[in-house]
């Protein structure tokens, strides 16, 4: 009798057949592209499923198939997404949400939002900008049988390790909504011949586009000023020539180039309070760095050539800084967190100010000290 | 019969903790942060506290009775009809706790893991499972829950690796700005999550130690272990959401665990909640097989079909689960629950222990 009882228990235990999922089955989302139409009225939706043909061969073949969904809210194309192909689409495991450039410059939250609290809806996966139209790269590309996705994914991730780009996932991006300080720089990519390229990034202010962008110099700037550059990223450019350091210089074959890594870096933001007015910012990024180029070709680095050197590389790096960080307030994007840092170490400045308004109007220094770990003592 | 043989002090330990945790795991801090913001954690870690001095309480008022539990010798304290009032009252609320808990969890199941799944099976399920082992003996239910911490353990483990995720330290700052009113109203909402270490009023003589010491001991390292378990879940969730993205967002846990990147596995919340549901099932059974003991000295003499009453509960609880199946009404009740189980964890522990020292020394039986 009681072997029975528990009998009837353990059936019970099987009640995941009511929400049973073959694996197989399942159309996995890959990419979700989202976009609007031309004329800015239709949300346009491509669903990107790779599946793998002969992969009990041990051959896999990756095949990308889209599904382009139409409606007039984001929330109308999935729902014919029940009605199309193969019907009802996963996206529990998608990897990246590709927005088109006039998706995002629309108020994307009120379309995203509800991402959010929908169950099996992948809110870690990435979120980038794309410059051009989403549906055409998605069809083509994937017609053609080439597993572009996976490109574009792997891509985006070695972008990401590498601390060229923020990561930005969709919870990340829909939350930033709620809190002015939390502000996102969303990377923007763009076609490039067979290809995709970065372009820099799109700035939001609380996840409305304000319309900004900053280029890919700017935009590995913004990641050093954030203090998330990690080692691997390497630092190119050319340095006017000396003495010219003023104007950009007029020959630019005079210029030096410069390549760094950096070994090791500390950041640091001091708010000095001021009696009248609101307070002064200075972001201080300490660096050492190993340099594999310097104008100096095969020879090693001088000291005194490594000490001048250290200076200009710091005073032309300010420099960029400086840039960046206007358009980051112009476009009233508190990307760098520094709001969070006067509510956290200076409440009563933070009390004393408007935030959303005196944000653009506040001066903020960057100062920048480089180091050269690899120069000769002589 | 109910209790074949007694419990050791290492059975009592996980007892208390796995009757503590559940649910609110999911939640804290998010009604604790109503009034304190981000403070919230100051809140958690003041309700543990207060939990801590409750068991003191408890301790020597079963240190007074050593040889008896609570619904026997509350007649000595109370007298033969107020204490069946009691008896059947502080059964009702082992009853509804247990509904209550076991319904909050199946909506979470239902909510975000099996969607199709109709309402009674999940509810169903969780009340049976928990009916078959609250119908066995004491001994046996502390077995069962020490197995249960291994769960916990790899629950825990999941926890503290999706908390090393993407944040800002400076959440946190600055300290304490909400002011000690708001910290301490918010205390309240933080109640129902601790409760469940009142059920050494139930357990005490049944602990086997060489010293009554050793209980207070365990009991306040259980205790103590519970405060730290959310206190870290409290300054995981404000170091990743800010103030007033938290007010967004009911259920911070599940979404900390949705936003982690594992490329091992893809759905850390799914896994995190299927486990999980083994440690709520603990609290479950545990309010059920209280609810059971107290029901049965509701008369003039004990119930012995400790079994029978078990499962009279359970079905009550299934069939009142039926109605609860919105969440709005769960939460309705859990809201006036942070009331009730302040009153059945400190407030009435604290008044039987003043009545007991007024009426002077405890006769033997």
């Amino acid at each position: 009798m009681k072997r029975a009882a528990v009998g009837i228990f353990m059936l019970l235990l099987l009640t995941g057949c009511w929400d049973r999922m073959p694996l197989r089955n399942l159309p996995m989302l890959d990419v979700a592209g989202i976009e609007l139409n031309e004329n800015g009225k239709e949300v346009v939706l491509d669903l990107v499923i790779t599946t793998y043909k002969k992969a009990g061969q041990g051959q896999a073949e990756p095949l990308s198939e889209t599904t382009e969904l139409r409606g007039n809210s984001l929330i109308e194309a999935i729902g014919k997404g029940e009605y199309i192909d193969q019907g009802r689409f996963l996206g529990i495991s998608t990897r990246s949400y590709l927005i088109g450039e006039r998706f995002a410059s629309k108020d994307p939250m009120k379309e995203l939002s509800f991402l959010l609290h929908a169950p099996y809806a992948s809110i870690n996966s990435s979120v980038v900008i794309f410059e051009g139209n989403v549906s055409e790269l998605l069809k083509n590309k994937s017609g053609t049988r080439k597993p572009l996705t996976k490109k574009l994914n792997d891509f985006i991730k070695a972008l990401q390790m590498n601390g060229t780009i923020p990561d930005i996932s969709m919870m990340t991006f829909i939350l930033s909504q709620e809190d002015p300080l939390e502000d996102v720089a969303l990377p923007m990519l763009k076609q490039y011949e067979s290809g995709i390229e970065l372009d820099g990034a799109l700035l939001f202010d609380q996840a409305k586009s304000t319309g900004m962008k900053l280029s890919k110099d700017q935009l590995q700037m913004m990641m050093l000023l954030l203090g998330e550059t990690s080692g691997k990223q390497k630092f190119t450019g050319s340095l006017p020539a000396t003495g010219e350091t003023q104007q950009s210089s007029s020959d630019p074959s005079k210029d030096i180039d410069y390549g760094l890594s950096i070994k090791k870096k500390s950041k640091k933001i001091t708010v000095q309070g001021e009696p009248n007015g609101p307070p002064k910012i200075i972001i201080n990024i300490r660096m050492k760095v190993y340099v594999f180029e310097l104008g100096e070709g095969v020879k090693a680095l001088k000291f005194d050539y490594a000490n001048r050197m250290e200076k200009e590389l710091a005073k032309h790096l300010e420099e960029q800084a400086a840039e960046t960080i206007k358009i980051l307030q112009k476009a009233n994007a508190d990307v760098l967190g520094i709001g969070k840092q006067i509510k956290a170490f200076h409440p009563n400045i933070w009390k004393s100010l408007d935030w959303q308004k005196d944000y653009p109007q506040l001066s903020i220094k960057p100062v920048i000290t480089v180091q050269i770990l690899d120069a000769d003592i002589k | 019969m109910i209790h074949l043989d007694k419990i050791s002090i290492k059975q009592l330990f996980c007892l208390v903790i796995l009757t503590q945790v559940g649910v609110h795991v999911l939640t804290i801090p998010y009604e604790e942060s109503k009034n304190t913001g981000y403070d919230a954690w100051i809140s958690v870690l003041l309700c543990g506290v207060i939990g801590q001095a409750a068991i003191l309480l408890i301790y020597l008022l079963g240190k007074r009775y050593a040889d008896r539990t609570l619904p026997q010798y509350i007649f000595s304290i109370f007298g033969k009809p107020i204490g069946k009032i009691l008896n059947l009252l502080i059964a009702a609320y082992y009853a509804v706790s247990s509904l209550v808990v076991a319904v909050s969890y199946s909506d979470v199941i239902s909510r975000w893991m099996l969607f199709t799944t109709p309402w009674y099976v999940i509810s169903g399920v969780s009340i049976a499972i928990a009916a078959y082992i609250a119908s066995s003996s004491l001994r046996s239910i502390a077995t069962i829950t020490q197995s249960i911490i291994v769960m916990f353990a790899i629950c825990f483990l999941i926890v503290v690796i999706s908390g090393t995720g993407k944040g800002d330290w400076r959440h946190f700052l600055p300290v304490g700005t909400h002011g000690i009113g708001p910290i301490l109203k918010d205390t309240i909402f933080a109640f129902w999550a601790y409760a469940g270490y009142e059920l050494l009023l139930y357990v005490f003589p049944f602990v086997h130690c060489h010293k009554k010491k050793n209980i207070l001991i365990a009991m306040s390292a259980a205790n103590g272990f519970t405060t730290f378990f959310y206190v870290l879940i409290s300054v995981i969730v404000t170091y990743t959401f800010s103030e007033s993205q938290l007010k967004s967002i009911p259920e911070p846990m599940i979404f900390i665990l949705r936003q982690f990147k594992w490329p091992v596995v893809q759905s850390l919340d799914i896994l995190f909640m299927t486990i999980w549901l083994g440690v709520t099932t603990v609290t479950v059974y545990v309010y059920l097989f209280l609810s059971a003991r107290y029901l049965a000295f509701v008369r003039s003499t004990e119930i012995r079909n400790h079994s029978l009453l078990v499962w009279g509960l359970a079905i009550g609880c299934f069939t009142a689960g039926l109605w609860l199946s919105d969440r709005q009404s769960i939460l309705r009740i859990s809201d006036y629950f942070n009331n009730v189980s302040m009153i059945v964890s400190s407030i009435i522990p604290a008044i039987l222990l003043l009545v007991s020292l007024a009426r002077g020394k405890v006769e033997r039986v």
